[in-house]
């Protein structure tokens, strides 16, 4: 068997780069800040208020947003025990997509910080109902994966369809905010937003590693799990909800964000094995690393402009999908 | 029969819409005991191991295990004592052999886990894989993976009851590893206080290997006993519909089938 890197000292080194490129991308942008200037300049100046209020929470959101989007697409894998299901894929993100667009064009007066919630909210029930309808279209049709992968490009179709309908409806104003959104950008990070999808995706991700062990054994197959001890249906449920929650906080804070979910648990995998238990730990650190960077990478490339996050992940992720499924083709023989 | 060391089913039925799928099979299992059940294509022979373990509950009738109704069991308690191994078990992901084997330890605490999986492992001959890639393993040696796996789960360190079931498998072991796992699995019966309940299509190997004979046919248990008294050319004409023919095995005395040209 090819040779695997010890799991601890994966996630120690994934640690120290994660530590690494924060610390990095906190100095890049439109305006270069480094820690001399920082040190050196007094505490009310102008660069202190940037690095605080606008940097920080930018590159920190996206640590938590990425970490939510990896750690939830290597929950749908294991679930589906399809290396090839991926939240964006499977129609799950634009159906969050979906219910925050319902909740932006009929805006209920409510206060900010409770209006970010309700996307939250609205985002998880969007992509808890496209998980649970598709995770029974799975059931159906004995898991064949093009029969799944299908029910995501229809899936996605609606939605995208309806959201459609949704901005065409939509004000001036409204139409802004949507767009903005949509694309997949982490450009609205401030202190509050950074706050409140951290205290959904922190704890929602830690409940999702103690259920490691459990998927680990779903992967031997629903009956063998029973047999082992398993409540399947209600561990399943569990994964799904936690997952949806994952998902939802992330589509809620930063519209669609693409391939993160498949790319990082796959590559882990290759390195690791499939063992959840440091799948799930490795592929969070994994996924922040990826969106930390790609994410510089939007907004330093093309400075002061800035290119959507969305679009840089998908240039990442959109080759490398071709690429697994053309191999998946070749192993089974065609 | 002492309740404590056996598994007894009364009178089980099970409906699948308007199909019966199993119909009034009464029956039960001691420790100790190896058990085979047979049957032509679609005799229920799965869909009864499936009651029999907890996975599908009997529309009528009970069935216990050292005296309490299986679904009274905590799961996790159930799991210590009984261990079920299906045809086929596929992995989509990198788990190597050992990582495989080492999840049927997981409804026990981690105290005895090296010892149970290092000595299990070596009885079913799959040390020399420990570190290779399940999926990329051949069928025969997936079984024998799997096999270790439910060996593990039911490992004790102290001698206890122990209900394995197992739906055929032997199917896709070569001639060495048939006699390897069967003989394994009819030694253990007697080392330790291990039932084994296996559906086996092969009636040669079940004459060999077996204590007890189950013969199903459409749902119901038709004939039970030792392989002398179920094996009998009438017998196996009026369920299998084959034109076959039963001879004592030169060595051990036991009925051999053969098919005739």
């Amino acid at each position: 068997m090819r040779c695997r890197t010890s799991p601890r000292l994966a996630i120690g080194s994934l640690l120290i780069l994660l530590t690494i490129l924060t610390l990095g991308a906190a100095n890049l942008g439109a305006l270069t800040l480094s820690f001399r200037t920082l040190w050196q300049a007094p505490l009310s100046d102008a660069s202190w208020h940037i690095w605080l209020n606008i940097r920080l929470p930018r590159v920190l959101l996206a640590v938590v947003i990425g970490c939510a989007l990896a750690v939830s697409g290597a929950v749908m894998q294991g679930l589906f025990r399809n290396p090839l299901a991926d939240p964006s894929l499977l129609g799950i993100s634009s159906g969050g997509a979906l219910f925050v667009a319902l909740v932006i064009v009929m805006p209920l007066a409510l206060p900010p910080l409770i209006a970010l919630y309700s996307h939250m909210l609205a985002a998880f029930l969007g992509s808890l109902l496209v998980s649970i309808l598709i995770y029974g279209i799975s059931r159906s049709g004995h898991g064949s994966l093009s029969r799944l992968l299908l029910a995501g490009i229809a899936i996605n179709a609606l939605c995208m369809a309806a959201i459609g309908v949704l901005s065409y409806l939509s004000s001036d104003q409204q139409l802004r905010q949507f767009s903005l959104w949509m694309m997949g950008s982490l450009s609205q990070s401030q202190w509050p937003t950074l706050v409140v999808s951290a205290s959904l995706i922190l704890p929602a991700a830690l409940l999702t590693l103690l259920q490691a062990r459990r998927l680990n054994l779903l992967q031997l197959g629903d009956e063998e799990a029973h047999y082992l001890g398993v409540n399947v249906q209600r561990a399943k449920l569990q994964l799904l909800l936690l997952s949806a929650l994952l998902i939802g906080a992330a589509v809620a804070m930063s519209g669609v964000i693409g391939f993160i979910g498949l790319v990082v648990p796959h590559l882990v995998r290759m390195r690791l094995g499939g063992d959840h238990r440091w799948l799930l730990p490795a592929s969070a650190l994994g996924g922040a690393c990826l969106l930390l960077v790609s994410d510089t990478l939007a907004r330093t490339l093309v400075a002061p402009a800035e290119m959507p996050v969305g679009l840089m992940t998908s240039l990442i992720g959109g080759p490398y999908f071709l690429w697994l499924v053309m191999r998946q083709r070749e192993s089974t023989g065609g | 029969m002492d309740d404590s060391s056996t598994l007894t089913a009364r009178q089980l039925r099970y409906n699948l819409g308007e199909r019966r799928l199993i119909t009034d099979v009464s029956l039960s299992i001691a420790s100790g005991e190896m058990v085979a059940i047979i049957g032509p294509n679609g005799a229920g022979k799965s869909t009864l191991l499936r009651l029999l373990t907890g996975y599908l509950a009997a529309d009528c009738g009970e069935c216990r295990l050292q005296g309490q109704l299986l679904e009274q069991w905590q799961p996790q308690q159930l799991a210590k004592v009984r261990a079920v191994m299906r045809q086929h078990s596929e992995l989509a992901f990198p788990f190597t052999v050992e990582e495989v084997v080492a999840m049927g330890r997981s409804p026990h605490s981690g105290r005895d886990a090296k010892r149970a999986i290092h000595q299990v492992m070596e009885q079913t001959d799959c040390a020399s894989l420990a570190q290779r890639d399940y999926r990329q393993l051949s069928g025969g040696e997936q079984q024998r993976v799997q096999l270790a796996r439910v060996l593990v789960q039911l490992w004790q360190p102290q001698p206890a009851p122990s209900w394995l079931f197992l739906d055929e498998p032997t199917s896709a072991l070569d001639l060495y590893h048939q006699q390897h796992t069967l003989r394994l699995l009819r030694s253990l019966t007697h080392q330790q206080p291990l039932a084994v309940c296996c559906v086996l299509h092969d009636l040669n190997l079940a004459a060999l290997y077996a204590d007890r004979i189950l013969l199903m046919h459409q749902g119901r248990l038709v004939a039970s006993g030792t392989p002398q008294q179920v094996l009998q050319t009438d017998i196996l004409t009026r369920w299998y519909q084959a034109d076959l023919g039963v001879t004592t095995h030169p060595e051990t005395a036991l009925p051999q089938v053969f098919l005739r040209q």
